[in-house]
């Protein structure tokens, strides 16, 4: 009986473990990736998503191979911030980064002439 | 002689003025080459007596059409031909060998003068009111404009429509005469930088002796042969566009027309015109790839080009950025941190504030109630379009907050939906909107907490809305609206959409405002952000239709958006020119008559038109001097702005700090940085000015032999604050650019050390 408690206790602290986890990344995330995530229909998608990411020093060779390790395309490197693009689970490994402090999707702009 | 020139307001619809003076100059200068033909004024009466043509119907015409039919009656004719599309040129067209005159026929019967027109194979454009707009056969025309029904006629004319026309009201056209300057000024060896829906390449605005003036040209839009440094899109250089080896397009306009009025040129034809930097050197960025639209990823990795270009060029670089999106930035975002940390010294960046300073795209009030019967309400509507979602996003400052949405019948007396309300730390997704047992849409929700970064301020909660639609529904049965209750300051924005003036604050209902509709990326830090003024109100267009819009020339756009940011800093930076410009135009892009001056040169207007003027004006001061930093470009414009009874005081959210007027800014910085020739005569450290200042201000010293100079900032206390110069000066007088903007309001000292030369000032900061 002891035994059978311990493992509902081992497994509800392993799930409560994981969720932990999910939202440590998660809280990377800015508001369109939080929406983007918390899609259950696009859970399996192999959707490439365009963001910036930042880091928490100025990025050297060997962060952005660190940050490449994790799958993504990455594009410009300006100081701390990245341009990349890559797949939800290549975002969720990137995000698990110590290194990595921030995750924004890439936006759409629009030309700013004005049409009567 | 009554007006005969219907004009338009800004929303195109048709106004009367006059233009007579124009036409009675041009009248005048026509008469004088017309007597070139030796013919005696009383040879003339007679041809016109022989006509049947009277003294009193002759007076119902202009000079112009008196010519036409003196010269169809005369055994002495002269050739007509097809005229060009400069400013003052009667209209006259050429179809099939045919040759036609655009006219304005003033008629007691239009209807009937239109059927007249039409039997001599003549063609009505339009009719408004008493007024026939007509193109007619030149060799028909005794048969039309003697008409009885005709009570008088103009000829219409190719109006002034250069680029110099906006060029002059920021005095380019001084610079570029070189008046009272070393040189001439036009941007040689300075790159100017575009990214933008594409360029028309082969436009001769792009083209000089040399060949291309484009040296490097990526585009995004096709994977061929991607830049070095990316892995995406296709890189042509100078060598592939001289030898035609490109299929990049513009099928838009906006980049051909942006591009050349920061950069075109008039060399490579008649009918191109100088945009502000027409000698520098172009690399441009296209930035469309599946359509209308810019990813911000794609700007940055744009603009990160242009600048290892340009160093690899080893010259300075302004890039213009007419584009944006609305989400009430405050330089925060990695999108905009990316741009602040890309610029530098020789290496800047100009950005559109954003055209939504008609728009009621933002909202402000304080929340109040604890339960949907005690929410707030603001009205809005979808702005469908090509849009398929519209966005909210909110800024309360405090975590007590709830919001949803909820679908009113159109006269608001029903309420259809209402959404699930979502508080902080909450998130609905996949919400079916569904209106009369139809789904109109799908919802996602979220409230969280906002990412605030260490290094910078920000507020620390947010909202999220995200309503899809569904492709068919009819939204103009629906009003939707956004409810809030709790206990906050709000601030929000829509996106593809726009909130109602509805107000009844009595039952919470709060309307939408223009206020703080600066787009991004123009809320960047060290990202020059470009208001709009107008300079332009009238034209001719290609088929000789006059246009003309309401307005005060040098007044801000109606559109040009209103600052403050979200975090409260003055916005626009500055004003230019953006509203109507005539600047290049692209072959595959497909504009409306009204709007095109001949075949390469259309009218265009917003913070896109007024954005290039700038980024223009910063490659003439790069020129100067290549190594200009953001804060010495911004303090150099700042001090040389037009401020007048139009602008206000400045700095203020709708002109920033004036209109820019580039001649003197240019001017400022050639007597100034060792270009003053004279060796002064002795040690010395002026007064800043101006002083007081807010934020920044110019120190001025002189030193007469080679000497290492030490310049140093100290607050009140004797605390050093910073060291503006240390390094070895040769003899001359030299400005540098202070800036305070990280420093609170008070008394600070300036003190130099050159040698055994030492002096100190007293400068005051004031906020």
């Amino acid at each position: 009986m002891k035994t059978k408690l311990y493992l509902v206790i081992l497994i509800t602290l392993i799930i409560f473990g994981c969720t932990s986890m999910n939202d440590d990344y998660q809280n990377k995330f800015d508001s369109h990736l939080r929406m983007e995530f918390s899609d259950e229909s696009k859970k399996d998608s192999d959707e490439v998503i365009k963001f910036f990411g930042k880091c928490n020093t100025e990025i050297s060779t060997e962060m952005r191979s660190e940050l490449e390790a994790t799958g993504v395309s990455v594009q410009s490197v300006i100081k701390d911030i990245f341009t990349a693009s890559g797949t939800r689970q290549q975002l969720i490994e990137l995000a698990k980064l110590e290194s990595v402090i921030r995750l924004e999707k890439s936006q759409m702009n629009k030309p700013f002439n004005k049409v009567n | 002689m009554k007006n005969l020139w219907p004009n338009k307001n800004n929303k195109g619809e048709l106004l009367m003025s006059s233009k007579k003076m124009i036409t009675y100059l041009f009248t005048l200068i026509l008469v004088v080459s017309f007597s070139i033909n030796a013919q005696s004024i009383t040879e003339t009466k007679k041809i016109y007596e022989n006509a049947g043509i009277t003294g009193e119907k002759l007076s119902k015409v202009d000079f112009t059409i008196q010519h036409l039919v003196y010269n169809s009656l005369s055994s002495n004719q002269s050739q007509i031909k097809e005229s060009k599309p400069f400013s003052g040129n009667s209209v006259i067209t050429s179809v099939n060998g045919k040759l036609f005159v655009s006219l304005f026929i003033k008629s007691s019967s239009p209807q009937q003068t239109k059927a007249l027109i039409q039997s001599v194979g003549g063609s009505v454009s339009n009719i408004i009111e008493d007024i026939v707009i007509a193109d007619i056969p030149v060799d028909e025309l005794t048969n039309v404009v003697f008409n009885e029904n005709i009570l008088e006629v103009e000829t219409a004319r190719y109006s002034e429509s250069f680029l110099d026309e906006s060029l002059k009201y920021i005095n380019v056209d001084k610079i570029h005469n070189g008046e009272n300057l070393p040189k001439a000024y036009k941007g040689k060896d300075v790159v100017v930088g575009v990214l933008d829906s594409g360029i028309d390449w082969k436009h001769p605005s792009f083209s000089n002796a040399n060949g291309n003036r484009i040296l490097y040209l990526w585009d995004m839009s096709d994977d061929s042969n991607p830049p070095a440094e990316f892995n995406y899109g296709t890189e042509y250089t100078k060598a592939d566009l001289d030898q035609q080896n490109s299929n990049q397009i513009d099928d838009d306009g906006h980049g051909t027309h942006v591009a050349s009025t920061a950069a075109g040129n008039s060399s490579g034809s008649e009918y191109s015109l100088d945009g502000v930097a027409p000698e520098a050197d172009i690399v441009f960025v296209k930035g469309y790839r599946n359509g209308p639209g810019f990813a911000d990823t794609d700007i940055v990795n744009g603009c990160d080009y242009i600048f290892k270009r340009a160093n690899q060029l080893g010259k300075p670089a302004v890039i213009n950025l007419s584009l944006g999106g609305l989400y009430g930035n405050t330089g925060t975002a990695l999108y905009e941190q990316a741009l602040t940390n890309l610029v530098g010294e020789g290496k800047l960046i100009v950005a559109a504030a954003g055209n939504q300073g008609d728009n009621f795209y933002h909202l402000q009030y304080e929340m109040s109630g604890s339960s949907i019967e005690e929410a707030s309400e603001t009205y809005w509507e979808v702005e469908r379009m090509t849009n398929e979602q519209t966005f909210l996003v909110g800024y309360p400052q405090s975590d007590n907050y709830t919001f949803g949405i909820k679908v009113y019948s159109a006269d608001l007396s029903t309420v259809l939906y209402t959404s699930p309300a979502v508080s902080f730390n909450q998130i609905q997704m996949n919400v079916d909107v569904v209106v009369n047992s139809n789904s109109i849409g799908t919802l996602n929700m979220s409230g969280h907490p906002n990412f605030v970064d260490p290094s910078l301020s920000g507020e620390p909660y947010l909202f999220g809305m995200q309503f899809i639609y569904e492709p068919d529904a009819d939204f103009s049965n629906y009003v939707f609206s956004l409810y809030t209750y709790g206990s906050s300051t709000l601030n929000a924005w829509i996106i593809n959409g726009e909130f109602t003036s509805d107000s009844d604050l009595g039952n919470k209902i709060f309307p939408g405002d223009n206020f703080m509709t600066i787009g991004s990326p123009s809320t960047a830090y060290n990202v020059f952000s470009i208001g709009a003024f107008t300079t332009k109100l009238s034209w001719t267009d290609i088929n000789g239709a006059p246009f003309q819009v309401d307005g005060t020339i040098t007044d801000r756009a109606y559109f040009s958006s209103i600052g403050p940011t979200r975090d409260g800093r003055i916005k626009p930076d500055f004003s230019a020119p953006g509203h109507w410009i005539a600047a290049g135009n692209s072959k595959d892009a497909n504009y409306d008559n009204e709007l095109l001056l001949n075949n390469i040169t259309v009218h265009l207007q917003g913070t896109s038109m007024a954005s290039p003027h700038f980024t223009g004006v910063v490659a003439l001061l790069l020129e100067q001097n290549p190594n200009l930093t953001y804060q010495e470009v911004f303090t150099i414009l700042q001090n040389s702005a037009v401020v007048d009874g139009i602008t206000g005081a400045v700095p203020n959210n709708e002109f920033g700090y004036g209109r820019i007027d580039a001649y003197a800014a240019l001017q400022s910085i050639i007597t100034s940085v060792g270009d003053d020739n004279s060796v002064p005569v002795e040690f010395s450290l002026l007064q800043n000015y101006p002083n007081p200042f807010n934020p920044s201000t110019v120190i001025e010293y002189s030193i007469p032999k080679n000497e290492l100079v030490q310049i140093k900032i100290y607050d009140v206390l004797g605390k050093e604050i910073t060291t503006l110069v240390n390094e070895l000066k040769s003899p001359g007088t030299y400005r540098l650019a202070f800036d305070g903007n990280n420093l609170s309001s008070g008394v600070y000292f300036y003190r130099i050390t050159a040698g055994s030369f030492q002096d100190v000032r007293k400068m005051i900061l004031l906020r």
